[in-house]
C-alpha cells in the first residue's frame, strides 16, 4: 500500500517536474521575488527583519494569484489524465484512493519545490542586502505558500474526480480559481460595505475561514508581514476568535481541514465512479 | 526708582563675581570634603565645586548659585527616596555626573534624577541610569538641559515609568542633544510654552515627544523612533516641527506624528518613515505640511473630518501601503500650496508637456482605503488581489465628486537630503543577480525533456 502510494507519488512528481510551465513558474517566482526583495531593500534603509517583512508584503498578492492557479491547473490536469491511460492505471492492483492520494502527494512535492526554490531566491537577495535577521519569519511565508499550494491541489483532486471530462474539469478548476481568488473577497468586501456596525465586522472576520486563500493571507501577514500591519482589524480578528492561542488553533485546524477535506471528497467520488 | 534697581543689579553682579569666588574639591586625597552635601553647605553663591571620580551615596539640594562639576563622571547614587538632585537656586550648573538611585515613584510622583525649581540653570552632560523621571523642570523658566543621556525603567510598563525630561508649567526652556530611552514620554512639555526641543534622540518609550497646552514650541532635528508614538502634539498652537526623523513607531496604536486639537502649526522637511500610521490629524485646523517625506508607512496620513483647512504641498509620498485614509468626509484639506502639489509614488498619470506636473489629477483615496475609512474591519483584506480588483473597477467607474485629489501632482521626487542614509544593494550585485536568474530561467526551459503528458 505505502509502496504503491510512493511509486505513484514519484511518477507524478517526475511528470510534473518535467512540465515546461512548472519550470517557467519557478523562474518567474525567482524573478518576482528577487525584484520584490531588491525594491524593498532599495526603497528604505531597513534592518534585515524589515527587509524580509516588506518583501513578504510585496509578494503576498503575487503568491495569492499564481499559486492557486498553478495548483489547480497542475492538480486537475494530473488527476484527470488523458483518456486511455486511465483504464491502464486503474487496471493495476492499486486502490483508487492510492492513485488519487499518490498523485496529490507527487504534485504537492513538485509545486512545493518550485515555490521553495523561487521564493528562496528572493530570501537570498534580502539576506545579501541586509543580513539574515527575520529569515525565520520569511520561512513561515514560504511554508504558508506551500500549504496554499497543497490546499488547492486537494481542491483540484475533488474537482477532477467530480467531473467526467478533462475539459470540464479544467473549466471547473479555472472557475474555482476565479471564485477563491477574486470573487469571494470582492463579495465579502461589498457585503461589508452594506452591513454597518459590528455585524459587518463579524461577517468579514468569519468569511476569512470560508476561503483558504484568505486564511493563508491573513496568517502570513500576521506572522511574517511588517509587524501589526493589519492594525486594529488584525487585533479584532484575533479577539473575535478568542485570543492568540485559540486563534492559532482555529487557523491551523481550518488549514488542515482545507488540505484534507477536499482530498477525502475526491477519493470518495473517485471510488464511486464508473470508469 | 529705576536707578535704585540698576544699582541693586550692579551690587548683585559684584557679589556673584566677587574676587574670592572659591573652587572647592570633593573626593580623593587632599580634597576639601569627602561628600558633596557638606561642600554645598560650606560654599557661598558663585563658587565652583569640583567632584572627582568615585561613588557618592547622597541626595543633594542646591540652594545657592553654584556650579557643581563632575570630573570623569563620578556616580551620584541617591537614597532612593524622592529626587537625587533638587535645584532651588537660580543660575546653577550641574554637569558631568552619572546619576542613579532616584525614587521609583512609590511615594512622590515626581521622583527624578534632577529636579529643577528655579530659573536659568544648566543641566549638561550627565548620564542618568534606571531613573524614574530624568529631569523635571517645574514652575521654572529659561533652563538649559543638554547633552544628557537618560535611561528609564524599560522593564516596567509605561504606566510605571516617569518621563525623560518633563517640563511642567515651565516656559522657555531649551532641551537639546539629549539621548533618552526606556521612559514613558521622552520629552514632555505640559503648560510649557515657547520651549525648544532640538537634536534629541528618543527611542523605546511611549511618546518620543509629548506636547500639551504648550504653544509656540520649536521641535527640530530630533529623532523619534521605535516608540508607540513618535511625537504627540495636543491642544497647542503655532508649533514648528522641522527636519525631524520619525521612524518605526509601530504596533497597533503606532503613529509617527499626531496633531490633535492643534492649530496654525508648520510641519516641514521631516522624514516620516516605516510607521504604522505616519501622520494622524484629528481636530486640528489650518496647519501647513510641506516638503516632508512619508515613506514605507502602513498608512501615510489618517485624516479625520474634524481636521479642517489643512494644506499639503511639496511632500513626497513613497512606498506606503496606503497614502491616505479618510475617516468621515474630507473637510477642506488643500493638497497644493501655492500651486505646488505633492509627489505620489503610486501616481499613474503622465507629464506630456514636461513641466514636472502630472497632466491628470491624482485621486488620493483608493477604493480599498475608502472602504477601510468606513469599515475598519475591511483592513483584514489588505493585499488581497480582490482589493486591487476593486481599485481597478472604481477607476473605470469614475470617482465620487467629494473625493480628495491632488490637482497638480509632482512627477519627480525631490533629491534626497541625506544620500548616505539609503542602504541599497550594490548595482553590480543587483545586475549579476538578475543576469544569473535570466540565465537560470533559459537553462531550465531549454533543458526540458520533450516528453510531456
Amino acid at each position: 500500500m505505502t509502496a504503491h502510494l510512493l511509486t505513484i507519488a514519484r511518477l507524478e512528481f517526475v511528470a510534473a517536474a518535467r512540465l515546461k510551465w512548472i519550470r517557467l513558474l519557478t523562474a518567474a517566482f525567482a524573478l518576482l521575488a528577487a525584484a520584490a526583495a531588491y525594491s524593498a531593500a532599495a526603497a528604505t534603509e531597513l534592518s534585515g527583519a524589515d527587509g524580509f517583512a516588506r518583501t513578504t508584503m510585496a509578494l503576498v498578492p503575487v503568491v495569492m494569484i499564481l499559486v492557486p492557479l498553478a495548483a489547480l491547473v497542475l492538480g486537475v490536469s494530473g488527476q484527470a489524465a488523458e483518456p486511455g491511460s486511465e483504464p491502464f492505471l486503474f487496471g493495476q492492483p492499486v486502490s483508487r484512493a492510492t492513485v488519487v492520494i499518490g498523485r496529490w502527494m507527487g504534485e504537492s512535492a513538485a509545486l512545493a519545490g518550485a515555490i521553495v526554490v523561487g521564493l528562496g531566491v528572493g530570501g537570498g537577495v534580502v539576506a545579501l542586502g541586509s543580513g539574515v535577521d527575520g529569515l525565520p519569519r520569511f520561512a513561515v511565508f514560504v511554508l504558508a505558500a506551500v500549504v496554499l499550494a497543497v490546499i488547492f491541489l486537494s481542491i483540484a483532486a475533488a474537482i477532477a474526480s467530480a467531473t467526467d471530462k478533462r475539459v470540464a474539469a479544467l473549466g471547473a478548476g479555472t472557475f474555482a480559481w476565479f471564485f477563491f481568488v477574486l470573487l469571494y473577497d470582492g463579495a465579502a468586501l461589498s457585503l461589508a460595505g452594506w452591513i454597518s456596525g459590528s455585524l459587518g465586522g463579524r461577517v468579514l472576520f468569519g468569511s476569512v475561514f470560508g476561503n483558504p486563500a484568505d486564511l493563508i493571507r491573513v496568517v502570513t501577514l500576521s506572522i511574517a508581514g511588517t509587524p501589526n500591519v493589519l492594525g486594529a482589524a488584525g487585533d479584532a480578528w484575533i479577539r473575535f476568535l478568542g485570543g492568540t492561542t485559540t486563534a492559532t488553533v482555529a487557523a491551523m485546524s481550518a488549514l488542515t481541514a482545507w488540505m484534507l477535506a477536499p482530498l477525502a471528497v475526491g477519493v470518495r467520488l473517485m471510488s464511486r465512479r464508473d470508469l | 526708582m529705576t536707578r535704585r534697581i540698576a544699582l541693586c543689579a550692579v551690587v548683585l553682579g559684584l557679589v556673584a563675581a566677587r574676587a574670592d569666588a572659591r573652587t572647592w574639591t570633593v573626593g580623593g586625597d587632599g580634597a576639601d570634603f569627602p561628600l558633596i552635601a557638606p561642600a554645598i553647605a560650606a560654599a557661598s553663591a558663585g563658587d565652583v565645586i569640583r567632584v572627582r571620580g568615585g561613588v557618592y551615596r547622597e541626595d543633594l539640594v542646591i540652594d545657592k548659585q553654584l556650579a557643581i562639576i563632575g570630573e570623569g563622571h563620578p556616580t551620584l547614587f541617591g537614597t532612593g527616596l524622592g529626587s537625587v538632585v533638587t535645584i532651588t537656586a537660580p543660575g546653577c550648573e550641574l554637569s558631568g555626573f552619572t546619576i542613579e538611585g532616584s525614587g521609583m515613584g512609590e511615594t512622590n510622583e515626581m521622583d527624578a534624577a534632577v529636579q529643577v525649581r528655579s530659573n536659568g540653570n544648566r543641566i549638561v552632560d550627565n548620564r542618568m541610569r534606571r531613573v524614574f523621571y530624568g529631569v523635571v523642570v517645574a514652575d521654572a523658566r529659561r533652563n538649559e538641559i543638554a547633552d544628557n543621556e537618560i535611561q528609564g525603567l524599560r522593564d516596567r510598563g509605561f504606566g510605571q515609568r516617569g518621563d525623560g525630561i518633563y517640563l511642567y508649567r515651565a516656559p522657555e526652556n531649551s532641551v537639546a542633544r539629549n539621548r533618552i530611552s526606556g521612559e514613558r514620554d521622552g520629552i514632555y512639555f505640559q503648560y510649557a510654552p515657547r520651549g525648544r526641543a532640538v537634536d534629541n534622540v528618543v527611542s523605546d518609550s511611549r511618546y518620543g515627544l509629548h506636547d500639551m497646552f504648550s504653544d509656540d514650541a520649536v521641535i527640530a532635528r530630533n529623532r523619534f523612533g521605535d516608540s508607540v508614538v513618535g511625537a504627540n502634539i495636543m491642544d497647542s498652537r503655532r508649533i514648528l516641527v522641522e527636519r525631524n526623523r520619525i521612524a518605526r513607531n509601530r504596533g497597533v496604536p503606532g503613529i509617527g506624528l499626531t496633531l490633535k486639537d492643534c492649530d496654525d502649526s508648520i510641519v516641514r522637511d521631516n522624514e516620516i518613515v516605516e510607521n504604522a500610521r505616519g501622520l494622524f490629524l484629528d481636530g486640528s485646523s489650518s496647519n501647513r505640511f510641506s516638503d516632508n517625506t512619508f515613506r514605507a508607512n502602513d498608512t501615510a496620513v489618517t485624516l479625520f473630518s474634524s481636521a479642517e483647512r489643512n494644506a499639503f504641498g511639496g511632500n513626497q509620498f513613497v512606498d506606503n501601503w496606503s497614502d491616505l485614509v479618510l475617516s468621515g468626509r474630507d473637510s477642506g484639506t488643500r493638497w497644493t500650496i501655492d500651486g505646488r502639489g505633492n509627489y505620489w509614488s503610486r501616481y499613474r498619470g503622465f507629464d506630456f508637456d514636461g513641466d514636472g506636473i502630472g497632466d491628470t489629477p491624482h485621486p488620493l483615496v483608493g477604493a480599498f482605503e475608502r472602504l477601510e475609512g468606513t469599515t475598519p474591519a475591511a483592513r483584514i483584506f489588505l493585499q488581497s488581489p480582490a482589493a486591487a480588483g476593486l481599485e481597478l473597477a472604481a477607476r473605470m467607474g469614475g470617482r465620487a465628486a467629494d473625493d480628495a485629489t491632488d490637482d497638480r501632482p509632482l512627477v519627480r521626487r525631490a533629491a534626497r537630503r541625506d544620500p548616505a542614509a539609503a542602504r541599497t544593494l550594490h548595482p553590480f550585485a543587483a545586475a549579476s543577480i538578475f543576469a544569473g536568474l535570466a540565465a537560470l530561467a533559459v537553462a531550465m526551459i531549454r533543458g526540458t525533456d520533450p516528453c510531456s503528458r
